[in-house]
């Protein structure tokens, strides 16, 4: 029997799982903004762009997401023969997809919006949040908005896999390390993160220092890539 | 297509407490072998290394002379059956069965669906609504279907009614006279599955006692059957494992080999020699071992 490269086939099929679960996520959260437009609307307000409207809650979706891929995948893929390795592999692959599926779905959300208040008034807020801030060029906004959700996402599968090895007590360190790693992750954004939990760190708009901020997301990235697998390469399926 | 499957000093360590304690033994290719031992003797722990769900702390589980862990093929050929908790599985049997139908390169949706008729299993119902009988019915599907050339039941028949049971039994055979594979069956009804087994392995405390072929093992003891004291003559000074007695009949289950001379002799006086039944002899080894 010739052995075959399963890495694409686990990454297709957990991104397919996953993106399943972002079609239900995303159809409230739209109804949600609908519903939020009639609200506004009554009161002779306005609401945020769906784009901005749902940066937060596509984050803490991520977060769910990578918290659950550690328990629903891991003893499952295993069982049925797959090394940890093609599991983990699989899995960087389909949440660089699924980051980039939950940065696309926002955006085209935005466009029919923009496209249907080109024909009748919606009470849409131009005016974005600095941290996405589509003024300041679509591409940009995007791209950190799909960096965000990718590192939520590895965030949460780090509390989920520190759980699953490590049983409740370590695991609870676990998301000591998460609410670090998501306040740096907004210390690089601007998002008042970190200086808002350590007071005396100064904070880093990222249209003050572009660079500065992509570096440091890529290498807060790259360190949760290599403790995930650090922590997966051998670890113990529970049965 | 069957593989061999080869353990090397095996220890396993939780901790201070050894699970398994330097366990070699090798499982020949394209048989059934039994492995018993009684509740924690380390079945399901030694069955998790073959499986690559864990790693022994010392020693190598090879399965045709490659390490298993993380090596893609040949965890691929392992198939590991065991009882899950599916409290919170709302899919139903046909999505289930889709994820080893896309994995498992010589899985066979035929017999599966030959396999799911003959267990009654209900395929609009979600699992999570099957008893616990039915769930266990479904693993096996899944073990048997995905024909797997290591395939291990680890107790897999738990909550199921003897009809069913002797299903998977007789599905077993059928399915090893026409695909051999590498069958690892354990449990501890021994009496109810030991012609099932080519092979048997007993385990105890974590130590290998026993890995034989049936035949041999049956030749470590006798039944002896006859005039209960003629019985009781032939067999005083022998080590007893069992007895039974109906009106004047008795019957005896000894322990060590009977010689062609006494067994000559006992033919003679009209005594009947059968073999030790396994059950009898697993009991009276997992004793002495205590």
């Amino acid at each position: 029997m010739k052995s075959v490269k399963l890495y694409p086939k686990v990454a297709f099929d957990l991104f397919y799982e996953q993106f399943k679960w972002a079609i239900w996520f995303f159809s409230f959260l739209i109804a949600g903004h609908i519903i939020g437009m009639i609200i506004v609307a009554r009161n002779d307000t306005s609401i945020q762009q769906f784009f901005v409207f749902s940066s937060q809650s596509v984050a803490i979706f991520m977060l769910v997401c990578g918290i659950i891929a550690a328990y629903a995948f891991m003893g499952y893929y295993v069982q049925h023969g797959i090394t940890r390795k093609d599991l983990y592999v699989g899995t960087v692959i389909s949440t660089l997809a699924l980051a980039l599926a939950v940065t696309l779905v926002p955006l085209a959300v935005n466009v029919i919006e923009h496209l249907i208040s080109n024909l009748a008034a919606l009470p849409i807020d131009t005016d974005a949040a600095p941290l996405y801030d589509p003024a300041s060029g679509w591409f940009s906004a995007a791209g950190i908005f799909f960096l965000n959700a990718f590192t939520y996402h590895l965030i949460g599968w780090l509390i989920g896999v520190g759980y699953y090895r490590f049983g409740w007590v370590i695991g609870f360190g676990f998301v000591g390390i998460a609410i670090a790693a998501l306040s740096l992750n907004g210390y690089f954004w601007g998002d008042g993160g970190l200086s808002s939990v350590i007071p005396w760190v100064p904070e880093i708009p990222a249209d003050a220092s572009p660079f500065l901020a992509l570096a440091g997301s890529l290498l807060l990235i790259a360190v949760l890539l290599v403790s995930t697998r650090m922590l997966t390469k051998r670890i113990s399926i529970k049965m | 297509m069957a593989a061999k499957i080869n353990l090397n000093d095996v220890t396993l360590r939780f901790g201070k407490f050894e699970a398994l304690k330097d366990i070699s033994l090798t499982l020949e290719a394209g048989k059934i072998h039994g492995l018993i031992g009684r509740n924690g003797a380390g079945k399901t722990t030694l069955l998790s290394l073959l499986a690559a769900f864990r790693e022994p702390t010392q020693g190598h589980v090879e399965i045709d002379g490659e390490a298993v862990f993380e090596n893609p093929e040949k965890m691929q050929q392992v198939g590991f059956i065991y009882e899950k908790n599916y409290a919170d599985e709302y899919q139903k049997i046909p999505a289930m069965l889709e994820f080893p139908e896309s994995y498992r390169p010589n899985y066979d949706k035929a017999y599966a669906d030959y396999l799911l008729k003959r267990f009654n299993l209900p395929l609009d119902k979600p699992i999570y609504k099957l008893s616990k009988g039915m769930q266990s019915a479904l693993n096996v599907v899944i073990g048997l279907a995905s024909r797997t050339p290591i395939t291990i039941f680890d107790e897999a028949y738990i909550g199921m009614d003897a009809p069913a049971r002797e299903i998977f039994y007789q599905e077993i055979l059928a399915d090893q006279a026409k695909h051999p594979r590498t069958f690892i069956l354990s449990t501890h009804l021994v009496s109810e599955m030991d012609y099932l087994f080519d092979n048997v392995v007993i385990i105890d405390h974590g130590r290998l006692l026993m890995n034989e072929d049936y035949e041999t093992i049956s030749a470590q003891g006798a039944s002896i059957t006859g005039a209960a004291d003629q019985v009781d003559a032939f067999v005083s000074g022998m080590k007893l494992l069992n007895e039974q007695k109906l009106g004047g009949t008795k019957s005896v289950m000894v322990y060590g080999t009977l010689s062609e001379q006494r067994q000559l002799a006992a033919r003679q006086q009209g005594l009947e020699i059968g073999p030790v039944s396994l059950q009898d002899l697993f009991i009276h080894l997992t004793e002495e071992a205590r």
